[in-house]
C-alpha cells in the first residue's frame, strides 16, 4: 500500500460535507477501504483518507476529509475547507430534512471555500427506494439550478461510490489540466490547486512528495 | 501483585472519611478491576458521593429518587404537550380549532426533533461493544421477532455486528407501529400510554423504530433529560459517549442488585462530569481560554515545550490540532482507545478533580500532550498523510505505561506502596515540571 500511496502527480483535497446521519464516514470508508458499518460513530471533528487514481495515466491522490455533520461543529471545522478543490454535499434520500438543508451547506461552502471548488450532490442511500422522500428528478432539478453535478449511491451497496467520487476527481482534473495548458511552460501553479503544506504539488510533472516513508 | 495494589485502594474506600487525595493518587496506577471498587471512586471523583461515607445512603436515596421524579415529570410534560395536539392525518398539520395552541405543537416537535437526534447517535454508540448491542428479549416486549431483527449482512467488507430492522421497514402492517414519526403523529394519542418510563422502546411513537436494548433507552432517557436541563449545551454529539462510558462502568461493574440504580447514577455523574467539561462543548466559549479552541492552542503550547521536535514537526507540516485534537477533547479521550483502555485512562483523568475545578480538564491536558510525546519517533518520520492518520487513529499502546508519563511526578514520588518495577523509572509528569522521556 505504502508504496503506491506515496507517488502521485497531482493532489486534491476534498471534503465531504452535509447533516449528520447521511453517510458521510461510509461513502468515505467504501471508497477508500470498501469497507461498511450499519452503526458506525458518528464523526466528531474530522476524519481523513486518502486513496489515489489514474487519470489518463497520471496518478491523482484525493486526500478526502470527513466532516462532522453537526451544527455544532460547523463554527469550529470550517478550517478544513482550506484548500479544497472539491465537496461532496451529501444528503440523505430518505430523509427530506437532510435535502432541504443543501441550501444551508452551498451557503457554508461559499463563506469558507475557495470560490472555485467543484461541488457535487449527492443522494445517499439508494438502496432504501421504499422510504424514498426526495425524488431524482427534484434534486436533479436543484442540482442543475446550483450549477452542480448530481449523483445518486449507496454507500451500503456500494453502488455509484466509486463513479461519483472519480467523477468529481476527473472533473477536478481537466481544469487542472486546462489550467496548466493555459500556462504551459511557466511553473506558475493556480492556487486552488496548491493544499496549503508541505504534501503540494506543484502542477507539471511527476512529483514524490515531501515525506520519505511511512509510519504505517 | 493484585494485593498490593487492591488492599490499600480498599482500605482508603473503607474509611470513615474518605481522603480524596489518596485515592486520586492510587487510581493514578489504574483502580483495581473485578473488585467492583471503580463506580464508588468515580461517583467520589465526580462529587456525587460525599465523603463522609455516614452521609452516602441518604445522598444515594435522595439523588435516586429525585432523578425519578425528574423523569417522571419530564416524559408526563412531554405527553401532556402531545395530548395537547391534535393533529389532521392527511396534512399532518395541527388542527387549530381543535384547541391544541401553537406553544403545545412547538414544543412537541422540539421533543422530538431532539428525540430523534439523539436516538440517532446513541444507535452508534459503541455498536462493536457486547453490552451495547440488540437485545432480542428487551425488542419482544414492544413485538419485534427474531425474524424482524433479521440476519447480518454479509455484505463485502460489512463488519457490523449491529441489526438492521430490514422486514419492519418493508412491513405495513408493523409499519403502522414504526413508521417514521411524519406519518405518525395522528396515531399518537393512541400510543400515549406507551410513553412512560417502562414502555419506551419508540418513547410513544415518536421512534419509528424501538430502542435496541434497555441500556439504549437508558441513554436516550438521560440525553433527553439533560438536554431540557442544561440549555446551553442542550445535546451535542460527543455526549452520547461521555454519558455511556459512566453507565456502562456504573452497570458492569456494580452488584447485581445496584444495577437498577446505574441510571440514576449515571446521570448525576453526567451532569457533574458536564460542570467540570463543559465550556468545551459550549458554541458561544468556542474563542475563549476555557473553551475547546482555547484548549487546541493550550495543547499545541504544552507540546512545544514538552516535545519541540513533535511540535516543529506538525507545524513545518501544517497541521494545527484542529486536525486530530477536536475528538480528544470532546469525548475526553473516550474514542482514541478500546472501552476497558478508555476507562482506564478516565480513572486517571478524572483524579485530576481533586486539583480543583479545572483539575480534569488539566489532566486531560497532560495526558493529550503525553500522547503525542509516547510516538515521537514514529510521528517525526511520518509525512503530512501519515502524521494526520496516526494521530486520527491513535497506535494501540500500553496506556499504564502512557499514563505513568502523565501523571504528577509528586504522584509517584510519593507512593510508598506500590512496587515501581512496572512502571517508568523516571515519569517526569506533565502536570509538574516535566523532563521528557
Amino acid at each position: 500500500m505504502a508504496e503506491s500511496e506515496e507517488y502521485y502527480d497531482y493532489l486534491f483535497k476534498l471534503v465531504l460535507i452535509g447533516d449528520s446521519g447521511v453517510g458521510k464516514s461510509n461513502l468515505l470508508s467504501r471508497f477508500t477501504r470498501n469497507e461498511f458499518l450499519y452503526e458506525s460513530k458518528s464523526t466528531i471533528g474530522v476524519e481523513f483518507a486518502t486513496r489515489n487514481l489514474k487519470m489518463e495515466g497520471k496518478t491523482v491522490k484525493a486526500q478526502i476529509w470527513d466532516t462532522a455533520g453537526q451544527e455544532r461543529y460547523r463554527a469550529i471545522t470550517s478550517a478544513y475547507y482550506r484548500g479544497a478543490v472539491g465537496a461532496l454535499l451529501v444528503f440523505d434520500i430518505t430523509k427530506r430534512a437532510t435535502y432541504d438543508n443543501v441550501d444551508r451547506w452551498l451557503k457554508e461552502l461559499r463563506e469558507h471555500a475557495d470560490p472555485d471548488i467543484a461541488i457535487m450532490l449527492v443522494g445517499n442511500k439508494t438502496d432504501q427506494p421504499h422510504l424514498r422522500g426526495v425524488s431524482t428528478a427534484e434534486a436533479q432539478q436543484k442540482a442543475r439550478e446550483a450549477k452542480l453535478s448530481y449523483f445518486e449511491t449507496s454507500a451500503l451497496s456500494g453502488d455509484n461510490v466509486e463513479a461519483s467520487f472519480t467523477e468529481l476527481v476527473k472533473e477536478i482534473y481537466s481544469i487542472a489540466s486546462r489550467a496548466q495548458i493555459d500556462v504551459a511552460g511557466s511553473s506558475w501553479v493556480p492556487t486552488q490547486f496548491r493544499p496549503d503544506h508541505a504534501e503540494s504539488v506543484p502542477l507539471g510533472g511527476p512529483a514524490k512528495p515531501a515525506s520519505n516513508g511511512g509510519c504505517c | 501483585m493484585r494485593n498490593e495494589r487492591t488492599a490499600p485502594f480498599s482500605v482508603a474506600l473503607e474509611s470513615e472519611n474518605i481522603d480524596l487525595r489518596e485515592i486520586s493518587r492510587l487510581a493514578n496506577f489504574g483502580v483495581p478491576d473485578g473488585l467492583r471498587l471503580r463506580p464508588i471512586y468515580w461517583k467520589l471523583m465526580l462529587g456525587y458521593l460525599p465523603t463522609d461515607r455516614k452521609l452516602w445512603e441518604s445522598t444515594l436515596k435522595d439523588m435516586r429518587d429525585l432523578y425519578d421524579t425528574y423523569v417522571h415529570q419530564f416524559f408526563i410534560k412531554v405527553r401532556k404537550s402531545t395530548e395537547d395536539v391534535c393533529v389532521d392525518p392527511l396534512s399532518d398539520e395541527p388542527i387549530n380549532d381543535k384547541g391544541p395552541s401553537d406553544s403545545a405543537w412547538a414544543e412537541y416537535q422540539k421533543n422530538a426533533k431532539l428525540l430523534i437526534e439523539i436516538d440517532k447517535d446513541v444507535r452508534r454508540t459503541h455498536p462493536m461493544v457486547q453490552f451495547f448491542r440488540c437485545d432480542p428479549e428487551y425488542l419482544a416486549k414492544f413485538g419485534v421477532t427474531q425474524k424482524d431483527i433479521g440476519s447480518y449482512q454479509s455484505n463485502v467488507g460489512d463488519k457490523s455486528p449491529a441489526i438492521k430492522f430490514s422486514s419492519l421497514t418493508n412491513n405495513s402492517e408493523k409499519g403502522t407501529i414504526f413508521n417514521p414519526p411524519e406519518r405518525n403523529r395522528a396515531r399518537l394519542n393512541g400510543l400515549l400510554t406507551d410513553f412512560d418510563r417502562l414502555a419506551n422502546g419508540t418513547f410513544g411513537g415518536i421512534l419509528d423504530k424501538p430502542q435496541v436494548s434497555q441500556h439504549h433507552a437508558a441513554l436516550v432517557r438521560m440525553l433527553m433529560l439533560f438536554a431540557r436541563l442544561n440549555t446551553a449545551i442542550q445535546y451535542v454529539q460527543g455526549l452520547n459517549e461521555l454519558v455511556s462510558m459512566i453507565y456502562y462502568v456504573f452497570y458492569t461493574e456494580c452488584e447485581p442488585e445496584e444495577r437498577q440504580y446505574a441510571e440514576a447514577d449515571a446521570f448525576w455523574c453526567f451532569v457533574n462530569l458536564m460542570s467540570a467539561v463543559g465550556d468545551i462543548y459550549t458554541v458561544g466559549l468556542d474563542g475563549d481560554v476555557i473553551g475547546i479552541r482555547g484548549h487546541m492552542s493550550r495543547l499545541m503550547k504544552g507540546i512545544e515545550a514538552r516535545y519541540p521536535a513533535c511540535h516543529k514537526h506538525l507545524s513545518s507540516l501544517g497541521i494545527p490540532a484542529d486536525f486530530f485534537a477536536i475528538r480528544w477533547f470532546t469525548l475526553l479521550l473516550a474514542g482514541e482507545f478500546e472501552l476497558p483502555d478508555a476507562v482506564r485512562v478516565w480513572d486517571t483523568v478524572l483524579g485530576g478533580r481533586v486539583n480543583g475545578p479545572d483539575g480534569v480538564m488539566d489532566r486531560l491536558q497532560a495526558v493529550c500532550v503525553t500522547m503525542i510525546g509516547f510516538v515521537e519517533d514514529d510521528l517525526l518520520q511520518c509525512g503530512y498523510s501519515e502524521t494526520i492518520t496516526m494521530l486520527q487513529k491513535y497506535p494501540v499502546v500500553d496506556v499504564n505505561h502512557l499514563l505513568g508519563f502523565a501523571v504528577p511526578k509528586e504522584v509517584t514520588a510519593a507512593n510508598n506502596v506500590v512496587s515501581n518495577s512496572e512502571g517508568p523509572a523516571s515519569p517526569g509528569g506533565v502536570e509538574g515540571a516535566y523532563r521528557g522521556f
